[in-house]
């Protein structure tokens, strides 16, 4: 078997690469550090096994941040055939530092120049580039089905010139390098004492504690210098001069303008959002929940009855559980489909560095960097999958509670619960409802952020470093394979989890404690008698009923089986979306709402409470059980004060008249001043440079 | 000593070494962006309240935080 390591900048179209190499489906984006983990994948070529492994992308090898550490760990301690060392085309000159690395290590080194975007930056003479750095060269378009075959070919080429006893060359300038210096501590023998001596003139502090190396030596300035002059000798040989500058566009004159950049940041994504929930969205969820109840479910049912009678307990798990449970969720494939395609054109758009920049302003206030952006967007597709992507935060505190904001994002399986219950109680006016949650769940994140940040998790160091990637148009070949891959995994999701969950609900709400069908009959099942301990706790927040309290407890595994396990309760056995609703204004059926505040109140909670139990316990690797216990605590109580909160308001409204809105936000205003005014204030010994207040620190700052 | 944090948006400078305050992570990663010395460097525009910088240098584009400009120093 051959090994492969796959390396390269962020942001240069190595997991495209992999995907193309392993006929995999990795994600990819137009962002940093969309590669978070290592991956490994096995193919067949020309008879041949070749192993690939997918790195994080890297700048250098140093252990600076998570990914590097995975990175060099991995050259390091693992036996490897060659490297595949990607590079963009349009930005050799920053991306050959890495190569550069890579080759001072001497392991063997293909180098392959990734050609992204159609108008090259500048003409390259590859076979020039080639015998300057003593490296193979390919060049493909990674996103290229037919380019494969280069690639493959020049990984086997290369292993088969290394069995015949080829050595990777090293740039010649180590010799200006001054070894002499850490010769004392480097064991000779070693396959990368090169790799360890340079380490150690540049303080790297992993490779010093590994090698018990306390001196200071201080060569990073030199060895960065003489690396990049390398460089530039070597392009000015090769490349005509730059036609533009990588990442720069005349769109961002108006993107980034100073004062427009956040209104069409708000634009678009109010645009988005409107699309995805209610025109095109919303359209398409009607048509399939027509399709699926006229073609699916009541051919079914009736098929069902006919050959069972009605009283069967197996005509009431189909029935309820799986096309009345199910049915209700898979009518929201439209919506989650569109949304998370909206959230991939984002990503690959290039724009989210740009909101990124926007958003460092208000973000890097309260301890979180731009970066957040990424992962707080994500959060509104799936929280579980952008926890992950918090690991590229540099700032181990900032990834923390990035870590833990997350959640309070309305993820897409969040919205049917909105669109349902909220659709029942409020009609057109719905969809301010959910404006108001989704802002909601923002502004709760935001201002708790503020609260770790003053209290138990100040950011340290925030080196906000992010590359501007140029903007790119998606391809009609990657829109239509997103959409299909969204459509398929929301399917899987649906076919696999939320169906054994509905069946496991449906049990629970069919059986009684001794384990008798109920079916219709009279009896308390057992998810009604735990439905019945715990409902109290929530009497004050205007939803003590049993059902819903259960819901919340099933809706711990995925979000969405609260939807449909209120479907089974009430007995809506086709799935249909206006049958819930009714079913829940009736004060008659199991599960239902006294008043328009209980449902408000019940939507804050789903929002807040709790995250699913997929997005917990990625969490708690993440970020560590302590602080994945602090987080769970603190988001039940905060979903708690807040739907209380809510009712109360709602309830007010409801009796007094909607003055009371106004007399409550006044009240927000000035407690919210008032806290302003006092944090304002410097504490005493709390600034390094004085001891009074804040701008004179400024003031000071300014002058150093 | 000048850093980049006092030069005009859209003028042109020369990076004269990263200053000996900055933390020794931020040091490594700006070296390795390519901030060394005598590389061209240039601020093009502020975010609104002033906390990220648009900076181009070696023909790419960095967003780069307030704080970070000041070890830069140039000529």
């Amino acid at each position: 078997m051959i090994n492969i390591a796959l390396i390269g900048n962020p942001n240069t179209g190595k997991t495209t690469l992999y995907n193309l190499l392993t006929s995999s489906r990795e994600h990819v984006g137009n962002w940093h550090g969309v590669t978070v983990e290592e991956k490994a994948k096995s193919y067949i070529y020309k008879n041949r096994e070749i192993k690939m492994v997918d790195l994080p992308g890297t700048y250098s090898l140093s252990s600076l941040s998570f990914e590097e550490g995975v990175t060099v760990d991995y050259l390091l301690n693992n036996k490897i055939d060659a490297i595949v060392n990607i590079c963009d085309a349009s930005n050799l000159k920053r991306n050959l530092y890495l190569t550069l690395s890579l080759l001072e290590m001497g392991l063997p080194v293909i180098l392959v120049v990734n050609q992204i975007d159609k108008r090259p930056i500048c003409k390259i003479d590859f076979a020039m580039l080639e015998r300057l750095l003593g490296v193979n060269i390919v060049y493909v378009n990674a996103s290229n089905k037919k380019d494969e075959h280069i690639v493959n070919d020049a990984i086997l080429s290369i292993v088969d010139k290394v069995k015949n006893g080829y050595i990777q060359p090293k740039p010649f300038y180590l010799k200006n390098f001054q070894f002499s210096k850490v010769k004392k501590y480097i064991n000779e023998t070693d396959k990368f004492c090169d790799f360890y001596s340079i380490k150690l003139l540049e303080d790297d502090e992993r490779i010093k504690e590994r090698l018990k190396v306390n001196e200071s030596f201080g060569g990073l300035d030199d060895i960065a210098q003489i690396r990049y002059s390398y460089i530039d000798d070597v392009l000015s040989k090769c490349c005509s001069k730059n036609e533009r500058v990588y990442g720069y566009s005349k769109f961002d004159k108006i993107l980034l303008n100073r004062f427009l950049a956040l209104p069409i940041f708000l634009l678009i994504i109010a645009g988005a959002f409107y699309l995805t929930f209610f025109s095109i969205g919303s359209l398409l969820s009607e048509g399939l929940n027509f399709l699926l109840d006229k073609l699916i479910a009541n051919p079914l049912l009736n098929l069902l009855s006919s050959s069972f009678g009605t009283e069967s307990w197996i005509v009431s798990l189909f029935e309820d559980a799986i096309v009345g449970g199910v049915g209700s969720i898979l009518t929201f494939l439209p919506q989650v489909a569109l949304l998370f395609f909206f959230l991939s054109l984002l990503e690959d758009s290039g724009y989210l560095s740009r909101v990124a920049f926007v958003f460092e302003d208000l973000l890097g206030r309260i301890g979180l960097s731009g970066k957040s952006v990424y992962t707080l967007l994500m959060g509104f597709g799936c929280s579980t999958t952008a926890v992950l992507t918090a690991r590229n935060m540099e700032d181990k505190n900032s990834k923390i509670k990035t870590g833990l904001l997350t959640p309070y994002m309305s993820c897409s399986a969040k919205f049917p619960i909105y669109s349902v219950l909220g659709g029942a109680f409020f009609g057109v006016n719905n969809i301010f409802v959910i404006l108001g949650l989704y802002f909601l769940g923002v502004a709760v994140a935001l201002l708790i952020s503020f609260i770790y940040e003053k209290t138990i998790l100040k950011s340290k160091e925030q080196s906000f470093i992010l590359e501007f990637p140029p903007y790119r148009m998606m391809s009609f070949k990657r829109t239509t394979s997103l959409l299909l891959l969204n459509i398929k995994d929301f399917l899987v999701r649906v076919g696999s989890l939320i169906l054994a969950m509905n069946i496991i609900v449906w049990l629970l709400s069919n059986f009684t404690i001794k384990f008798g069908f109920i079916g219709g009959g009279e009896g308390e099942s057992m998810l009604e008698t735990f439905g019945r301990i715990i409902s109290p706790i929530f009497i004050p927040l205007g939803f003590g009923n049993w059902g819903l309290a259960s819901a919340l407890i099933a809706g711990l595994i995925a979000k969405e089986v609260i939807v449909s396990s209120i479907a089974m309760f009430n007995g809506i056995s086709d799935g249909s979306i206006s049958e819930i609703g009714s079913s829940l204004k009736n004060a008659s059926s199991p599960v239902f709402f006294a008043s328009g505040s209980a449902v408000l109140s019940y939507l804050v909670f789903c929002l807040l409470y709790f995250p699913c139990l997929a997005t917990a316990s990625v969490l708690g690797k993440e970020i560590g059980k302590k602080w994945l216990f602090i987080g769970l605590i603190s988001e039940f109580i905060i979903a708690y004060i807040s739907s209380f909160t809510i009712y109360r308001i709602a309830l007010a409204v409801e009796t007094f008249g909607a003055w009371v809105v106004f007399v409550f936000l006044a009240v927000l205003v000035l407690i919210i001043a008032s806290i302003l005014l006092i944090s304002k204030r410097c504490k005493s010994g709390g600034c390094k440079y004085g001891h009074k207040c804040k701008k004179d620190c400024k003031k000071r700052f300014k002058k150093l | 000593m000048l850093n980049l944090l006092s030069v005009k948006t859209g003028e042109q400078r020369e990076v004269k070494e990263i200053s000996s305050d900055a933390p020794f992570k931020i040091k490594r990663r700006l070296l390795e962006l390519g901030f060394t010395k005598k590389t061209k460097v240039k601020v093009h525009r502020k975010s609104l309240l002033g906390q990220a910088y648009m900076v181009e240098l070696r023909g790419f584009i960095l967003s780069m935080k307030k704080d970070i400009l000041r070890f830069i120093l140039v000529e």
